[in-house]
């Protein structure tokens, strides 16, 4: 009797999360955040320095700065002046200020409704939002900042990335984010805006579209030897 | 477990919940597909061999009229038309029109491919065997050269093999024209044939993925067979200007007290700066000339941000009133306009810059992946409905007219 009741239950459990997915596509039919600036993208405004994934310059780097997420550049780079105000991409609570996620010198992460988190990275100076401040899609988050440079005058830009609940995960954004993404690398072709291609896997992981999720303190997945380019 | 006859839970496992789950996974399956969700929007690349003949066979001597829609082109081994070397201006081949919508499909896969010459395409492809292939977009003859991809220059292409350390030389026939030990770094050579330039990194940790490392910028001069250091710079391109022997890098000082874009004349020029700033990407040679296109961005000074044409010679800069997403030809600049089911290259004439042409492509291009041919008549670029890469002609560029 016992093992029936289970049963059924399992059975109820397993037809609900069997139809999620329907409702997530609703979701997805509609990204559920925005871009996390205001302004329009442009040569003088911002723009998408390097996407998410299998990145050239994420290739180039995967043994040091993105060691921790598998090799992967497990965020968007959005190139923008310093002091660009950077916005929230979705209603949320504050749950970290400066908290240790990398993306030095400040980061902020925001815990939104749908179990998704979004960080914001090397943000000019720390954030005034306090934890568990509650703030809405579209608000100051901080301003962006260069990693590289006090002066700002090397590599100013927001690293963006959306991460599960336990920050062990991290998502593409692009397939999270409702915006015209072709426009905005503006067609610059910097080597984040191309994806290494494996000889021993030439199609994989080729777009900006089809990039895989990252785990943090996974294997290396790009661990290649042979690639165009190197 | 093992032995036992199934319970009621099981046998409604069974009986109902296997075909609810079922039919739900169509249903999911169904939906995917209509929405849109993942890859269904943008489609995988497509691994299945096609037939090869399915053109209209080249002529002995090489000339065919008009290039014809095929999936894959006979494999010939004709020699190259001495012609198609090193002058872009020289065709044997007939006009495309723009009325001729048809369309090569340079390759199955990968979106990997440069110019090399007149109406030749280097480009990366899997099948029928995975390399480095020289496509005549014309005749639709293939040549395999090599099982990487490479850079291709007046007479060679310039193949890396981190493997082993060594760039090799490949001839436009496959064969080998010597090695570079450089540790298999990607190498540039230039218009002329005679010089061969790449950088070779001195650091390994940067404290970002966008500043470049400090790197030693080498030259080898075919001619003589020495190789030349040429400067100590963070590189973040290198080019060869149009007319070849003058080398052109943007970059940094390594004490990062001067960006800009720099030019050396080897051997017996240092780095000299052409144009002093930071920011500055998507450095385009124009080919044939010695001038060349370059973009600035986030300067600070709106004004300064943009697309410049300079002047090598003359020293000349000349700010652009055109879009960044751009690639040069000979005598014409085209910029791709996105659109939402196909994609529009508008062609301005150089150096006036008046609208000389417009075409629209048979799709749109994938992850700004497009090349011009550098005499201006073709556009190769990756499509994003199959994710091949396909050729396309263009219209003439005559200032005045818009195609």
């Amino acid at each position: 009797m016992v093992r029936a009741r289970n049963t059924a239950l399992g059975l109820v459990i397993l037809v609900f999360a069997s139809v999620l997915p329907l409702a997530e596509g609703e979701v997805h039919g509609s990204a559920p955040f925005a871009l996390p600036f205001a302004e329009p993208p442009g040569v003088s405004t911002w723009f998408v320095s390097q996407w998410y994934g299998n990145t050239v310059t994420a290739y180039r780097n995967r043994a040091v700065l993105y060691r921790a997420g598998q090799g992967l550049h497990f965020g968007v780079d959005f190139a923008a002046r310093c002091g660009t105000i950077v916005r929230a991409i979705g209603d949320g609570i504050v749950v970290a200020v400066d908290g240790p996620y990398g993306a030095a010198p400040h980061n902020v992460v925001i815990a939104h409704p749908n179990g998704y988190r979004s960080l914001y990275g090397h943000l000019l100076e720390r954030s005034p939002l306090q934890v568990g401040q509650r703030v809405q899609q579209g608000d100051p988050v901080g301003k962006v900042g260069d990693p590289a440079s006090p002066n700002c005058d090397r590599a100013p830009h927001l690293h963006l990335e959306i991460r599960d609940a336990s920050m062990r995960r991290a998502f593409n954004p692009v397939s999270l984010i409702e915006a015209d993404w072709r426009r905005l690398t503006l067609g610059l072709t910097l080597p984040g805006q191309r994806f290494v291609l494996p000889y021993e896997s030439p199609m994989q992981w080729r777009t900006p579209w089809d990039q895989p999720d990252v785990t943090f303190g996974g294997i290396l997945l790009n661990e290649w030897q042979d690639t165009w380019p190197r | 477990m093992s032995g036992r006859t199934p319970g009621h839970g099981e046998r409604v496992l069974w009986r109902y919940f296997l075909p609810i789950l079922a039919a739900t996974l169509f249903g999911v399956l169904v939906s995917c597909r209509f929405q849109g969700i993942g890859p269904a929007a943008h489609p995988t690349a497509l691994y299945s061999a096609t037939a090869l003949p399915s053109s209209t066979p080249a002529s002995l001597d090489g000339m065919v009229s008009t290039p014809t829609p095929t999936s894959r082109r006979e494999l010939l081994t004709r020699t190259v038309p001495k012609e198609a070397l090193g002058d872009w201006t020289a065709s044997p081949t007939v006009q495309p029109t723009a009325e001729d919508r048809s369309e090569i499909v340079a390759a199955e896969c990968c979106g990997v491919f440069a110019w090399a010459g007149v109406d030749w395409l280097l480009v990366y492809d899997v099948e029928p065997r995975p390399g480095g292939w020289l496509v005549n977009v014309v005749s639709g003859e293939r040549r395999w050269i090599a099982p990487r991809f490479g850079v291709p220059g007046a007479d060679v292409i310039a193949v890396p093999d981190p493997i082993s350390g060594r760039t090799t030389l490949f001839r436009w026939d496959g064969s080998s024209g010597g090695t570079i030990e450089n540790g298999g770094a990607i190498v540039y050579p230039d218009a002329t044939g005679r010089w061969i330039a790449w950088s070779v990194a001195e650091e390994y940790a940067v404290p970002s993925s966008a500043v470049s490392r400090i790197s030693r910028v080498m030259v080898l001069d075919r001619a003589s067979g020495e190789t030349h250091f040429v400067g100590r710079l963070r590189v973040s391109a290198l080019a060869w200007s149009g007319v070849g022997s003058e080398l052109l890098v943007v970059g940094e000082t390594p004490e990062d007290s001067q960006a800009g874009l720099w030019v050396a004349t080897p051997p017996s020029s240092g780095l000299h700066l052409v144009k002093e700033g930071r920011f500055f990407v998507n450095l385009r040679p124009v080919p044939g000339t010695r001038s060349v296109l370059v973009t600035q961005v986030l300067s600070g000074e709106p004004k300064d941000d943009g697309v410049w044409l300079i002047d090598l010679d003359r020293g000349a800069l000349q700010h652009l009133p055109i879009e960044t997403n751009y690639r040069v030809a000979q005598k014409s600049v085209w910029v791709l306009q996105w659109g939402e089911e196909h994609d529009r290259l508008i062609g301005y004439s150089l150096p006036d810059l008046e609208v000389c042409a417009s075409a629209e492509l048979g799709d749109q291009v994938l992850s700004d992946v497009w090349e011009i041919a550098p005499d201006g008549r073709w556009v190769a670029y990756w499509r994003t409905s199959d994710q091949r890469v396909v050729v396309e002609p263009l219209p003439g560029c005559h200032a005045g007219s818009q195609g």
